[in-house]
């Protein structure tokens, strides 16, 4: 199979082009279709021409985020695609290629990529399956950066950051629990900010003082919570 | 598959078949050039069938029973060209009739074709390349009547597509354009049928 290039540059200006479409759903068992009126073989697949349609990707384009595909021949894909528990539906990744073919002799004589994105909503009509294709990345799905500060070990027990190796299944995450693994040893990874009040304490400011406030759970240690900011009046001696 | 009732008295007349293929066009543009890009590689055909003034009640039966066995466009079936129905049509050659698609391993293949005349006109390609005397032509032992062709000395490898030439009858998989379809009833005994069906890949 020639390079894209060589191909643009024999074909370049051709008034004559065949250009069907290679559609991949990676699925499991990945499915491999072509929008072409036979199979073609390319990539080292054989792609079928199944009851397909492509909508959406302009001829030559290859900025688009989304598309839709209409599949006729729909069990194996529903049944691939698991709509019973809706995994599989968002985030199963579909491939879009275009498969240049000699305009002559329709031989397979390059590919390049043209889509790459993520079922977004899968639609059931009663005379196709519709597949809406998302972003690739989807931001909206994107957890952000976060830094979570508490008072509590964040590690999941027992994982890299956490070291603990020993029988114990479980732990309480507080600093107190960690001092009871391998006899204490085990503290100097705790992942939490031991001085700050335990989880659930909610610290309000008030009538010009840091207070407790009511869905202070466990905390009793004094007027104030260790190392909550003085009262205003106070710092403002210093 | 099924097959379209295939007797010499269903021949119909007038039989109206028509070529086709998908071409996405571009254009025209300002200087009335047009871009074009093939959607389809091998021509499909449809065909408009009308029984008409001397259909007899017994063709007439076969037709509606074959109509509501397929239940309008539901089913697909295959249907023999009619105009080769005695396997001399007028002097039409079928060229570049896909066959399919090689695996590397598969060595027989049903063709388009149903009794194909058995004469120089009777060929098989692999991307292009004669292939015919690399293995053998076998009439009407295929599905659905199909011709059949066993490589013997050549295995078609993966990705190679092969067509064939012949002369003689053409098979389509085909099905009725419409869910339902006209019968006239004229006195003596006489029916008037007209049907429509597609070839489809």
């Amino acid at each position: 199979m020639p390079s894209l290039p060589a191909y643009v540059t024999a074909h370049a200006g051709d008034a004559q082009q065949c250009v069907p479409l290679l559609v991949e759903l990676l699925t499991g068992t990945p499915f491999r279709w072509t929008t072409f009126d036979r199979p073609i073989y390319a990539n080292s697949h054989m792609w079928t021409n199944a009851a397909i349609k492509v909508e959406g990707l302009s001829l030559n384009s290859y900025d688009a985020t989304e598309c839709q595909l209409t599949l006729g021949d729909q069990s194996d894909v529903l049944a691939a695609l698991d709509l019973s528990t809706t995994k599989g539906i968002s985030g199963t990744v579909v491939n879009i290629w275009e498969c240049w073919l000699n305009p002559v002799t329709f031989a397979v004589e390059a590919t390049v990529k043209k889509f790459r994105g993520r079922i977004a909503l899968v639609s059931i009509a009663k005379d196709a399956v519709k597949l809406s294709i998302g972003p690739y990345v989807n931001l909206a799905r994107k957890p952000l950066p976060r830094w979570t500060v508490s008072a509590n070990c964040p590690y999941t027990f027992k994982d890299g950051r956490c070291g603990y190796g020993g029988a114990d299944v479980t732990c309480l995450k507080t600093w107190d629990d960690c001092g009871a693994r391998n006899g204490g040893s085990n503290q100097v990874r705790f992942g939490g900010f031991r001085n700050l009040p335990p989880d659930g304490t909610k610290i309000v400011w008030k009538n010009g003082d840091w207070v407790l406030g009511s869905s202070q759970r466990t905390w009793s240690g004094g007027s104030r919570p260790p190392n909550a900011p003085p009262p205003r009046s106070t710092r403002g001696r210093r | 598959m099924s097959l379209f009732p295939d007797n010499p008295s269903l021949a119909a007349d007038p039989y109206v078949w028509r070529p086709r293929f998908k071409t996405f066009v571009a254009g025209p543009f300002d200087n009335e050039n047009i871009v074009t890009r093939a959607g389809i590689q091998f021509g499909l055909h449809s065909a408009t069938i009308r029984y008409y003034q001397k259909t007899y009640a017994a063709v007439a039966k076969a037709v509606y029973e074959f109509f509501m066995a397929r239940r309008g466009r539901y089913d697909s079936f295959a249907f023999y060209d009619l105009q080769g129905w005695d396997n001399s049509p007028a002097g039409i050659i079928w060229t570049n009739c896909y066959v399919g698609v090689g695996n590397a391993s598969t060595l027989v293949f049903d063709l388009t074709a149903h009794n194909a005349n058995a004469d120089a006109n009777r060929k098989i390609y692999c991307d292009g390349v004669d292939k015919t005397a690399n293995g053998s032509w076998a009439q009407g032992t295929g599905a659905d009547g199909r011709d059949r062709f066993t490589f013997s000395t050549y295995t078609p490898t993966a990705g190679q597509v092969i067509t064939c030439d012949f002369l003689g009858r053409r098979v389509w998989k085909s099905c009725f354009t419409t869910d339902g379809f006209d019968i006239a009833v004229h006195d003596s005994d006489f029916y008037e049928i007209t049907v429509d069906l597609i070839e489809i890949p």
